[in-house]
């Protein structure tokens, strides 16, 4: 079963493999061992690819057809693999003086025609009778050419699809997307009413289609994707102003955002406002603030609420869902102050800061919604005065920045 | 891996049947030859005859029915009485989540997949199914999946979050060993090999009938069991789906169900439920298949109205999208989508109904045998319309408030899936088990399991009902004597009547165990049963018992329903009749005269024999790809280089499949030697 | 052969347990006991379909029987071969459906009903964790005026004949909130809040269960509605908001005072406990427990029951003298509390003593990995008897 060629590889392999130890464990350095490990792989794969094509020699231990075949050996046959092979080392040059990606591109362009290249010129002599060779060459090789082939197809389609959809602006990239698919539905519909429809036509406007998107793709992915801005939340901004003062400030005196944290302020942040959803998905029973036209806040819980209550009550611990809905004319944030904790910077010092938390600035008449989770009680801060209160008292505020009659006191037992 | 085959060369010569099982190929190449043993286990393991896959797809059910069985003896000891002791919570929370999933995954589903198997190629008289080796890769899947699953018992215990699995109780934090992993990634496992073999049976039925066998003239029980594949076809994509989510949830930080990231938990139940409700009719659809094929050969009459039972199948199978809410109730849901599926869900009753009233019909007028098959089927209708019924009572919405999640809920499903599944299942096998393995199952026993089973199934699942009503709630490890109450409904009593109930029970599955081993014990004094012991009417017993590997001879053609009966019986009206003198009354009488025996039937089929026969040949590939699963689901839970490891078997696997044809080529076996008929050699 | 119909006995005890529902048990969370309006409106729906079902059931039964005795094998011919009556069975179709859209049409009216919480006039908050409820009353003008948050555990107390509105949510898992006699079950779900009506028509104690699977001690996760006349329950709420009094200096109580502020408080809030600079003492549960609250113990003592109701705090005897007391002295009896008496000295010792061995809880300090070094339920606290001494008689004050 095991071929000459392939017992002298396979001897070859363990040489290398034993060597690769044994000047790992003597030797010092890398690259000796890292160049007899490659050798030990690669002498190794070689001599799988060998026993499995028995020294690409079909007769070596099937001595009947031996007399009767050897004479009728056919010459080979032409094929592109020299050329596509010769044509990976060209990309791998290319690759080498401008970019790496091309490198590895070309890397596996070059083992993929070489495994052609070797099945091909196997299965060439592999009988007397083409019609088998060809059969056992499509046998061995079509199991990895499809399943690859068609992997890398959908994803070149794929991915330069997706660069001409990020070229697009965003609103562009709808109506791109509505006229794609009806051109998909037209097309579809045609061929739909035409059973007679050759099969190549069909073929030839799939492959059209493809080769459309993959020039569009290239141009497209070589002019750039749109402009993508990150969004930052409320909370991450409350967050850096509180870690990095200096640093927060440096910011602002730049102007690449307004000063103070942004949950007492009625000013617009450029990446934590600008990009906001401004709707909110239905939470079941939710809790709801209004700001109302006549700058109060007013207030809706599930289940009835008489008039005469001022005050809003969570409980602790808990994950509450607040939809904020501002029906005064102007764009507010609403705002939720805790109390205060104590910051530890870097440097090891400790600050007292405050504890808020608050939704983007939205539009009149829009919504947001506000999760909080307070985890202490309001009546740890009832004798500390909340400058965000009416009149300095104590405890937990809703509030709305720049609307000074805007507060709801919040009671957590 | 043959991977290089000789050029083909002239004809063998006049072989009539090519059976590999029993032929040694002459020369194969490459690495490793096809399997040709066609005895012991490897005859078994690499074997692609849809016959030796259904048996071992039926003896791993059963070594799981056992399995699920202990561990529900297990937990009706611990409730026996009040604050049991006999498991700690936390073994009682892995035991009902093990027992359900056990019984529901590795117990009903393979063993509907069993008979599926090994029926429907017979009773459309085909070779096989459409793709063999992919049938024995379902087969390796499950058993690896089921094991899988299992060995989590020994690797810091089972999962611990009930069958249903409910998000966020399943993510890390509230169940922190890795039986929630074990339970996800083995489902997720033997989910491949039931879509697998969905797309397998569907196709078999599609296009392997016999010619003559339109699709209404196809046996009830093939079409319920395709009815089950189209529906584990949509299933299983959404509980893959959910599986998926939890598996990512737990291993790879995911937060699909985590609340404090905005999830909502629900999402999970919505996922679960569209899969889980469809399951329920994926479990019972065979057992009604079998139940239409037992009682009208024990009623000796045709299955009532075959057509309403088949458009009922279906009926049920499309309707049981729609009402998968019907388990959240209680979720909140808000009160729209609750009336929408409560009403939904009554109607799904009524295509339920109209087989119940099929199945009464069909022995009405009848002439009945009460074997240990029809008994099973008669149990069947009866404890089955008690589980319909008392489903009735929660598809109202209001009332399902105070039953759902209480022990009425256990006791009604129950009912619907050992009243409507479980005892379906046992009917198939006393009424096939000739068929299969030669030999009638022992009347006696199988009659002694009948009964006790029956008994000790009403009085395990009655009592629930009671239980559920007086408010005691499902999954507690232990119930207290201050909530019991006194008088005639008390918690105490009937908590006992039903511990007791599964000892009756399990006593009842003992006897089927002593059935088995009478029967086929060295020395069993039960004889060969003849071809035809039941009078039965359908294609599968127009063959050999155990059927040759080859199933049939000769492709049957089909002329009717029931064919078998009708090449049986011929109907002799009655003015032939000396004893109808009146022309008028003779014309209305029918009369079944016995024209030919199954035996004379398929001698006839024998000498017509065809004369080429060309079988799959048994492959190394399906069960080395199943194994590669389980490898990559441990190296999910612990080390990430055992995933390597398992794709680099798949990989391999996959590609040794392909490599491979699906037939042997016929230069790789040697003709039977001189003197010896292929024929007598398939026999062997 | 001779053949007896055995399943007659399982159509019998479903029949009986279904006809028998309304005839007399004792269990507390009997679901057939209705107490309140939403209840009943669900009984009253409940059992006409139970007989109904019942009904049908026994026609079924009947006909099955009958075919068995009738057409059993006495050597008659081979019947004919009919394949169905179409029209038969067009008719045995359109009757259930018949029935069952007679069924669908309350079905539908009552689930509408049943979802109606406008009437109420009295909130509470009930938030679900593993493995103990808490009840909350937040400030509102309902419940006759509430002017600070009431918090208490395992025991929700209302007024009768007052529609309350309990507005659900969960701190962890899912839980489902069931008072039988009451309403029925409804899941309390993580990030939603879900509503509730639940009306008491009598005085008296109601039990309940969570009934969604929670986790280990799903089963010791229990409740209960005790609802007293408005006139108690007025008096109740003095209780709840009234000021915190130190125990007086130089008893085992105040010794108490002190181990609790030490070994306690960093989770179990008492209002208004101060240290001995007088400053409030602060409970930090969230960094303690998964949940983020353990039990608000500050009237402790009024409540009968601890440790997810699954304990009583009163001993047999004082128990049965509530539960059973007539409903008109039963708010009088209820509102005396915890006396030293009639506490039930040994569990709550007990749980004092180890609690995650009283009750399986995931509080294995060693095995919080899982839940960055968060307990799930109370962990062992290694106290000796004197200090559990001291807390007995100080938490026997909270009332």
């Amino acid at each position: 079963m095991i071929t000459t060629g392939s017992k002298f590889l396979i001897g070859s392999a363990v040489l290398a493999a034993v060597a690769a130890i044994l000047y790992g464990v003597t030797q010092d350095g890398v690259m000796g061992t890292v160049g007899l490990a490659t050798a030990a792989v690669a002498l190794t794969l070689l001599a799988v690819v060998n026993t499995m094509t028995r020294d690409s020699n079909v007769f070596t231990d099937d001595g009947v057809p031996l007399e009767t075949v050897a004479a009728a050996q056919p010459s080979p046959l032409g094929g592109i693999w020299p050329f596509a092979f010769a044509a990976s080392g060209v990309i791998i040059a290319v690759g080498l003086v401008t970019q790496q990606t091309i490198v590895v591109i070309g890397l596996a362009a070059l083992a993929a025609t070489g495994a052609e290249w070797i099945i091909s010129n196997w299965a060439d002599r592999a009988s007397a009778d083409r019609r088998h060779n060809a059969s056992v060459r499509s046998r061995l090789s079509n199991p990895l050419e499809f399943p690859l082939g068609g992997a890398v197809a959908i994803g070149v389609v794929i991915f330069a699809f997706s660069r001409v959809m990020l070229w697009f602006s965003k609103v562009n990239t709808v109506i791109a997307f509505s006229i794609l698919a009806l051109v998909v539905l037209g097309i579809a519909f045609v061929f739909a009413n035409r059973p007679s429809i050759k099969p190549g036509a069909i073929g030839g406007t799939a492959v059209a289609g493809a080769v459309a998107v993959v020039v569009a793709g290239t141009a497209a992915g070589l002019d750039g994707e749109r402009d993508i801005a990150v969004f930052e939340t409320t909370s991450l901004w409350q967050q850096e102003a509180i870690a990095h003062p200096e640093e927060y400030a440096e910011g602002a005196e730049e102007g690449k955002h307004p000063a103070g944290f942004i949950c007492e302020s009625a000013e617009e942040f450029p990446e934590a406002d600008e990009k906001a959803s401004q709707t909110v998905a239905m939470k079941s029973n939710h809790f709801q603030i209004f700001l109302l036209e006549d700058g109060t806040l007013d207030f809706d819980v599930p289940g009835p609420r008489d008039e005469g209550s001022d005050v809003i009550t969570f409980q602790r611990s808990n994950t509450t869902n607040i939809v904020f809905r501002n029906e005064s004319d102007e764009d507010r944030r609403l705002s939720l102050d805790m109390g205060t904790e104590d910051f530890e910077s870097e440097d090891g010092t400790t600050r007292i800061v405050p504890v808020q938390q608050c939704t983007t600035l939205i539009e009149p008449g829009a919504a947001q919604l506000l999760t909080v989770t307070p985890p202490l009680p309001s009546n740890v801060f009832a004798d500390s005065p909340n400058p965000n209160a009416p009149s300095g008292e104590g405890g937990f505020w809703f509030f709305v920045p720049g609307v000074s009659s805007a507060t709801l006191e919040l009671v957590v037992p | 891996m043959a991977i290089i085959e000789r050029p083909a060369s002239e004809s063998a010569g006049a072989v009539e049947v090519y059976d590999p099982s029993v032929a040694t190929p002459s020369s194969s190449y490459g690495f490793l030859r096809r399997p040709v043993e066609s005895t012991g286990w490897r005859s078994w393991a690499f074997t692609v005859d849809h016959k030796k896959i259904g048996i071992m797809y039926g003896v791993v059910a059963m070594v799981f029915f056992i399995v699920g069985g202990i561990e529900a003896g297990l937990i009706r000891l611990q409730l026996a009485q009040p604050e049991g002791t006999v498991l700690s919570a936390d073994y009682y929370n892995q035991m009902f989540t093990m027992h359900a999933t056990t019984m529901v995954f590795l117990f009903v589903m393979p063993m509907a997949a069993a008979f599926a198997n090994y029926m429907i190629p017979l009773q459309i008289g085909a070779r096989d199914v459409a793709f063999p080796r992919l049938n024995a890769l379902s087969l390796w899947v499950f058993v690896f999946g089921g094991i899988f699953l299992n060995t989590s018992w020994f690797l810091g215990g089972g999962a611990d979050g009930g069958w249903f699995m409910y998000a966020p109780n399943s993510d890390v934090p509230f169940s922190p060993s890795n039986g929630v992993d074990f339970w996800a990634l083995g489902l997720q496992i033997t989910g491949i090999a039931s879509l697998v073999g969905a797309v397998n049976l569907i196709t078999t039925c599609l296009n392997m009938r016999a010619p003559g066998m339109s699709l209404m003239r196809m046996p009830i029980f093939t079409w319920m069991a395709m009815v089950v594949q189209f529906l584990l076809l949509f299933a299983m994509p959404v509980i893959t789906v959910a599986l998926f989510m939890l598996i990512f949830q737990r291993n790879y930080d995911a937060t699909f169900f985590s609340v404090a990231e905005g999830a909502d938990p629900l999402l999970w139940q919505h996922l679960f439920w569209i899969f889980g409700h469809p399951e329920v009719y994926i479990i019972v659809l065979p057992s009604f298949g079998i139940v239409s094929e037992v009682l009208p050969v024990f009623s000796k009459k045709p299955l009532f109205g075959y057509p309403f039972v088949v458009f009922s199948g279906a009926a049920i199978g499309f309707v049981g999208w729609g009402v998968w809410a019907h388990h959240m109730f209680a979720s909140g849901l808000g009160p729209v989508s609750v009336a929408v599926f409560s009403v939904a869900t009554m109607a799904i009753a009524v295509p339920t109904g109209v087989k119940i009233i099929n199945w009464t019909l069909t022995m009405w007028g009848g002439k009945l045998q009460f074997t240990t098959a029809m008994l099973f089927a008669i149990g069947l209708i009866v404890q089955f319309t008690i589980g319909g019924l008392s489903g009735v009572t929660h598809s109202v919405a209001p009332s399902d408030t105070q039953q759902t999640d209480t022990y009425y809920i256990v006791a009604h499903f129950h009912y619907v899936i050992f009243g409507g599944g479980v005892l379906g299942l046992f009917a198939g096998m006393y009424y096939w088990w000739p068929k299969i393995f030669g030999k009638c199952l022992h009347e006696g026993w199988g009659k002694q399991n009948f009964w006790w089973m029956i008994v000790g199934m009403n009085l395990t699942f009655g009592p629930m009902h009671i239980i559920g009503l007086q408010g005691q709630p499902r999954r507690m490890y232990q119930w207290t004597e201050f909530r019991a109450g006194e008088g005639f409904f008390n918690l105490g009593f009937w908590n006992m009547v039903a511990t007791i109930g599964t000892f009756v029970l399990a006593i009842g599955v003992v006897f089927w165990m002593i059935a088995v081993w009478v029967t086929h014990r060295p020395g069993s004094k039960v004889p060969p049963a003849p071809l035809d012991p039941w009078d039965a009417r359908s294609l599968e017993w127009m063959t050999t018992s155990p059927p040759k590997p080859h199933n049939f001879d000769r492709t049957p053609t089909v002329h009717a329903l029931d064919e078998v009966f009708h090449r049986k019986y011929e109907d002799v009206t009655g003015e032939d009749l000396p004893e109808f003198p009146d022309p008028a009354r003779a014309e209305a009488h029918h009369n079944y005269v016995k024209v030919a025996t199954l035996e004379e039937i398929v001698a006839e089929e024998e000498r017509l024999g065809d004369e080429h026969v060309h079988l799959p040949a048994p492959s190394y590939w399906p069960i080395v790809l199943a194994f590669s699963l389980p490898v990559i689901a441990y190296g999910v839970i612990y080390t990430s280089w055992l995933i390597a490891v398992g794709a680099a078997i798949a990989v391999l696997a996959i590609f040794g499949w392909a490599l491979e044809p699906a037939d042997a080529e016929e230069s790789d076996f040697e003709p039977p030697s001189e003197g010896e008929s292929s024929k007598e050699l398939a026999h062997v | 052969m001779t053949f007896v119909p055995k399943w007659t006995r399982p159509a019998a005890i479903v029949g009986v347990a279904a006809l028998a529902a309304g005839c007399a048990t004792d269990a507390p969370q009997d679901t057939t006991q209705p107490a309140g309006p939403n209840a009943q409106m669900i009984y009253d729906l409940s059992w006409p379909i139970f007989l109904i079902a019942g009904i049908v059931g026994v026609i079924v039964m009947v006909a099955i029987a009958y075919a068995i005795w009738k057409f059993r094998d006495r050597g008659q011919p081979i019947p004919e071969q009919t394949h169905g009556n179409p029209k038969l069975e067009i008719t045995l179709t359109i009757i259930p459906a018949l029935i069952l859209i007679g069924v669908a049409i309350p079905t539908v009216a009552t689930v509408m009903a049943l979802d109606e919480t406008d009437d109420t006039e009295c909130i509470v908050n009930v938030t679900g964790q593993q493995w103990w409820w808490e009840m909350d009353y937040p400030v509102q003008d309902g419940c006759g005026g509430v002017s600070a948050p009431i918090v208490t555990s395992g025991q929700m107390v209302i007024p009768t004949e007052t529609p309350v509105l309990i507005r659900g949510t969960s701190r962890d898992v899912i839980h489902s909130f069931w008072i039988p006699r009451l309403n029925g079950k409804r899941d309390m779900v993580p990030g939603r809040t879900h509503n509730l009506r639940m009306e008491a028509d009598e005085p008296g104690i109601y039990a309940g269960q969570c009934a969604e699977f929670c986790g280990l001690s799903h089963a010791n996760m229990r409740m209960e509605v005790v609802a007293m006349e408005p006139d108690d329950f007025e008096a109740w709420k003095a209780t709840q908001l009234s000021e915190y009094e130190s125990p007086a200096e130089g008893t085992l109580a105040a010794t108490g005072e002190q181990t609790f502020i030490t070994n306690c408080s960093r989770c179990h809030v008492i209002d208004g406990l101060t240290d001995s600079d007088g400053e409030p003492v602060i409970s930090r549960a969230d960094q303690q427990v998964y949940a983020g609250v353990a039990p608000n113990l500050s009237w402790f003592m009024t409540r009968n029951t601890f440790a997810g109701a699954t304990w009583d705090l009163l001993n047999a005897t004082c128990r049965d003298d509530v539960w059973d007391a007539d409903p008109a002295d039963f708010g009088e009896r209820y509102l005396e509390g915890v006396s030293e008496e009639c506490l039930n000295q040994v569990d709550l010792r007990e749980w004092l003593r180890n609690s995650p061995e009283k009750k399986p809880m995931y509080a294995d300090p060693e095995q919080l990995e899982p839940t960055d070094g968060l307990f799930r339920g109370m962990p062992y606290l290694a106290l000796s008897e004197a200090q559990i001494d001291e807390l007995v008689a100080y938490l026997l004050e909270r009332k």
